[in-house]
C-alpha cells in the first residue's frame, strides 16, 4: 500500500449534533480523490478540520504520516485549502495578494515573484494585475485564489466546491490545474455537487452521509457495491445515499 | 413575523419592524465555536443599564444646582443653547452622511427589497427612518437623563430634549440622504463613497476646527470680527433672540409650542424627502450595485504591478494592512477626522511656551482612540481569517504583526509631540509619553480580548455591534488621559486615573470572548 497523503481516524466533530461521526478515511499520495455527499453530510467540516480551521472533538488527522495536532505548522506547510468562497482581500491587487500569501507560507521573495508571474499568466489574469480584486468576477476571484493556493507549491490541495459559479472556460482551467498537479505527483481532494466532474476527474470517490463514510472506491467498485453495472456516478450516488438515508 | 404584533406584510410598518428586529439581532455577541447569539448578552445589557444610571446621577448633580428652563430666559442662555445645538447638528449630519452611504452601498439587502413587490417609497422611508432613529437614539441615550431627572426635580421643560433630538436627527438624516443622492447623480456611485465619507469627517470636525482657528487668531482680529457680527444678534435683528433660527433652542429650553413646531417641520421634511427623492434613491442603489463589476483591462500594455515581492511574515502583514487602510475611503475619513482633532493640539504644543496639561491629556486620549480604531480595523476586521488560520503560522505571530501595523503610525505621530513636550516641560512630557504607551497598550489588550471578528464594511456599525469593547475602550482612554491631567493638577491623586485604566484592562480580561479554537 502506498503512503497516505491524508489519513483520518475516528474523526469526530459535533455542533450540537454530530457533523462528523467517527470518520475514517485514507487518501493515497498522488491521487485525485472526490469526497461526495448530500448537503449537510459533513464534507466541509471534514475539510476545514484537515486545513486546520476547526479543532476536532476527537480522532486523529495525519498529513503525509505526520500527526496534525503535534505540529500543525508543519502539516499546514504541505496543504493548500481553497473553499468555495475565495479567501481574498478586495482592496488588494493580484500581485499584492500573492506576495502576502507567499509571505504567510514563508516563501522567499524571488521564488514567489517568479511563481506569481507564471501563475497569473497561466490563469489569464495578467491583464488585470493593476485592478483591485473587488472588481473581479467570481471566476476571476476563484482563479486568483487558486493561484494563491499554488504559489507555495503544496503537496496536498484541498478544494471545497471549486467549480461553483465558474463558466466553462474557467472550469476547464481549474480542472486542468488539478490534473497537472496530480500528474506531477501531487494529491488533490475535492468536494463537488457536479457528479460528472467527479466521475471524469477522480481516481477514487468517497461518499459521506451523516458524517460517516458510507462507500468508497473507484467508480467500478462503487457500481459493484450497488449492483448497478452500467450506472453513472449519479445513479450510484443516489442509490447509496437514499438507501443509507432511509436506514438512518 | 412576531406573534405579538402582526402587521400587514409588505407595509412600511412591517418593514420597519423587520429593520428594528435586525438592529437588535446584530447587537448579539457571537462567540466562535458556539451557536450564534441573537440580541445583546446579559452582561452587555447590565453594562448599558449601569452607564445609563451613571448618566442619570450626573444629570441629577447638574440640575439640582442649575435650572435654566421655565420662566423668562436670558437671550444669552437661548443663544448658547442654540449654538450648542448647531454643534450637535453638525455631528448628527456627519453621522447621517456615513449612514446614508452605508444604506446605499453597504447593506446587501436592498436588491432583495427592491426586487420585491414592496413599494420603493416604503423601502426608502424605512431606510431613512432607520438612519434618523439610530442617530436620535444615540443622542437621547446621553441627553434624555436630563429630561427624566428634570421631571423629578420639577423642571419639566427639559422634556423638550425629546422633540429637539428627534427632529434634528430627522433633518440631519434627510439632508445627508439628499446630499448623498445628489453626489451619486453628479459624480457617480464610486466617487460618492469617497467624497461622502470625507464630507462626513469634515462636517464633524468643521465646527471644532472653526473654533480652534478663532481661538488662535490675533486678538485684535477676533475683536473686530465680534464687533462686526454683534449687531446681527441684537433684539429685533435677523439673528436676534426672537429669530426663528433659535426655535430649536426654545424647544430645548422648555417651550412646548416650539417643540411641536420642530416635530411638525421634521415630519414635513421627512415626507418631502421620501416622496420627492425615492426615484433617485432607486437609481442610486442601481448604480451602487454596478460598482464592483466589470474590471477594466489595464489601458497601458505592459504596465502591470510587477513591484518586487518582499519577504518576512511581519513585513508582508504590515504592508498588506497599510495597503488595505490606504485604499478604504471610509476608514481613511474616520482616521483623518481623528487627525484633524489632533492638529490644534499639536499647534498649541508647538506654539505656546506654557503648555496646558489639558492639551497633553487630550493628546493622550486621541492617541488611544486612534489606536483603538486602527486596532479594530486591523485585528478584528480581518477579511480572510481562514487564510491566516490555514497558513503555517501561529495566531500570536499574526497578532504581533497586526499590532505593529496598527500602533506604529500612531506612535510615529505622537512621539515627536511628546518628545517636544519633554524638552519644554519634562515632567508633563514623560507623563504624557507613559500615559500614551499605557493607554495604547490597554486599547490593544481590550480589542484582542473583547472585539468580535468582523469585516471592514462593518466599521460604521461597530459602535452598536461592539458596544462592550467600545465602552471599555472609552473608559481606558479617559482614564489614562485623566491621569495626565490629574497628576499635573492634583498631584498623586491623579494616579487614580492609572488605577481606573488598569481596572478597564482587567475588566476586558474578565469579559474576554472565546476565540475560535484552532489547532
Amino acid at each position: 500500500m502506498s503512503e497516505a497523503a491524508l489519513e483520518l481516524q475516528d474523526l469526530v466533530k459535533n455542533f450540537g449534533r454530530p457533523a462528523v461521526d467517527h470518520l475514517n478515511l485514507r487518501v493515497r499520495c498522488g491521487e485525485l480523490y472526490a469526497l461526495l455527499g448530500p448537503n449537510g453530510a459533513g464534507k466541509t467540516t471534514t475539510l476545514r478540520m484537515v486545513a486546520g480551521l476547526l479543532l476536532p472533538d476527537s480522532g486523529s488527522i495525519r498529513v503525509f504520516g505526520q500527526e496534525f495536532a503535534l505540529d500543525p505548522a508543519a502539516a499546514k506547510r504541505k496543504i493548500a485549502y481553497l473553499p468555495d468562497d475565495p479567501m481574498l482581500y478586495n482592496k488588494l491587487k493580484p500581485f499584492e495578494y500573492l506576495e502576502f500569501v507567499a509571505g504567510l507560507w514563508g516563501i522567499s521573495a524571488p521564488i514567489a515573484q517568479a511563481k506569481a508571474v507564471e501563475l497569473l499568466n497561466w490563469l489569464d489574469l495578467t491583464p488585470y494585475t493593476n485592478e483591485l480584486i473587488e472588481g473581479f468576477s467570481r471566476g476571476m476571484k476563484q482563479k486568483l485564489a487558486l493561484a494563491g493556493a499554488l504559489i507555495h507549491q503544496p503537496e496536498l490541495i484541498i478544494l471545497d466546491e471549486p467549480l461553483t459559479g465558474l463558466d466553462a472556460a474557467a472550469a476547464r482551467q481549474v480542472k486542468d490545474v488539478l490534473l497537472k498537479h496530480v500528474a506531477q505527483g501531487g494529491t488533490v481532494i475535492l468536494t463537488t455537487h457536479i457528479l460528472d466532474v467527479a466521475e471524469r476527474l477522480a481516481e477514487r470517490i468517497g461518499i459521506i452521509q451523516h458524517g460517516k463514510l458510507i462507500a468508497e472506491g473507484t467508480l467500478d467498485e462503487l457500481r459493484q457495491q450497488t449492483h448497478n453495472g452500467a450506472g453513472t456516478l449519479e445513479d450510484v450516488f443516489l442509490q447509496l445515499t437514499e438507501t443509507t438515508g432511509l436506514a438512518a | 413575523m412576531s406573534s405579538w404584533l402582526s402587521l400587514q406584510p409588505g407595509s412600511a410598518a412591517w418593514l420597519l419592524q423587520h429593520e428594528c428586529r435586525l438592529f437588535f439581532y446584530e447587537l448579539g455577541d457571537d462567540k466562535a465555536g458556539k451557536q450564534s447569539q441573537r440580541g445583546m448578552s446579559k452582561s452587555s445589557k447590565l453594562l448599558i443599564v449601569l452607564v445609563f444610571a451613571a448618566i442619570h446621577a450626573i444629570a441629577w448633580k447638574i440640575l439640582s444646582q442649575w435650572s435654566p428652563t421655565g420662566g423668562e430666559l436670558s437671550p444669552v442662555v437661548t443663544m448658547g443653547a442654540g449654538l450648542m445645538l448647531i454643534v450637535l447638528f453638525s455631528l448628527m449630519l456627519s453621522m447621517a452622511l456615513s449612514r446614508s452611504v452605508a444604506a446605499l452601498f453597504e447593506r446587501g439587502d436592498l436588491d432583495l427589497l427592491l426586487s420585491s413587490p414592496v413599494a420603493s417609497t416604503s423601502v426608502f422611508a424605512v431606510r431613512l427612518g432607520g438612519i434618523a432613529a439610530g442617530i436620535s437614539l444615540l443622542y437621547l441615550a446621553f441627553l434624555s437623563p436630563l429630561a427624566h431627572v428634570g421631571v423629578l426635580l420639577g423642571q419639566p421643560g427639559w422634556l423638550g430634549i425629546y422633540p429637539v433630538m428627534i427632529s434634528l436627527a430627522v433633518f440631519a438624516a434627510s439632508l445627508a440622504m439628499l446630499l448623498t443622492l445628489i453626489l451619486v447623480r453628479l459624480i457617480g456611485a464610486r466617487r460618492t463613497r469617497t467624497i461622502a465619507h470625507m464630507l462626513s469627517a469634515l462636517t464633524g470636525a468643521g465646527i471644532f476646527l472653526t473654533t480652534q482657528i478663532a481661538a488662535h487668531r490675533d486678538q485684535s482680529v477676533s475683536g473686530q470680527w465680534v464687533q462686526n457680527w454683534l449687531p446681527y444678534f441684537k433684539t429685533g435683528a435677523i439673528l436676534g433672540p426672537d429669530s426663528l433660527i433659535w426655535l430649536p433652542a426654545h424647544a430645548l429650553l422648555g417651550s412646548w409650542q416650539a417643540g411641536l413646531t420642530m416635530l411638525a417641520l421634521a415630519a414635513v421634511g421627512f415626507w418631502l424627502t421620501t416622496r420627492l427623492t425615492h426615484h433617485f434613491f432607486v437609481s442610486g442603489v442601481q448604480q451602487a450595485g454596478g460598482i464592483s463589476h466589470a474590471p477594466a483591462i489595464s489601458k497601458v500594455a505592459g504596465r502591470h504591478s510587477f513591484a518586487s515581492f518582499r519577504s518576512g511574515l511581519t513585513r508582508v502583514i504590515v504592508i498588506k494592512e497599510w495597503r488595505l487602510l490606504l485604499r478604504d475611503p471610509q476608514l481613511l475619513s474616520q482616521i483623518a477626522l481623528q487627525l484633524l482633532y489632533m492638529l490644534p493640539m499639536a499647534f498649541v504644543i508647538l506654539k505656546n511656551s506654557t503648555v496646558l496639561s489639558g492639551v497633553a491629556a487630550g493628546l493622550c486620549f486621541l492617541a488611544c482612540s486612534l489606536s483603538g480604531s486602527l486596532i479594530w480595523v486591523i485585528v478584528s476586521a480581518e477579511d480572510a481569517p481562514d487564510l491566516l488560520s490555514a497558513a503555517p503560522i501561529t495566531r500570536r505571530q499574526v497578532h504581533m504583526a497586526k499590532l505593529i501595523a496598527a500602533l506604529l503610525p500612531v506612535a510615529l505621530l505622537v512621539l515627536p509631540l511628546t518628545l517636544w513636550l519633554s524638552i519644554k516641560q519634562p515632567a508633563l512630557g514623560f507623563l504624557a509619553m507613559a500615559a500614551c504607551t499605557a493607554g495604547m497598550t490597554g486599547t490593544a489588550c481590550i480589542h484582542l480580548w473583547l472585539s468580535k471578528p468582523g469585516s471592514r464594511s462593518q466599521f460604521n456599525r461597530r459602535g452598536k455591534a461592539q458596544l462592550v469593547p467600545n465602552l471599555v475602550e472609552a473608559l481606558n482612554n479617559f482614564s489614562w488621559a485623566g491621569m495626565v491631567f490629574g497628576v499635573m493638577s492634583s498631584g498623586y491623586w491623579g494616579l487614580t486615573g492609572a488605577l481606573v485604566g488598569l481596572f478597564s484592562i482587567g475588566l476586558a480580561w474578565m469579559l474576554r470572548i472565546e476565540r475560535n479554537q484552532q489547532p
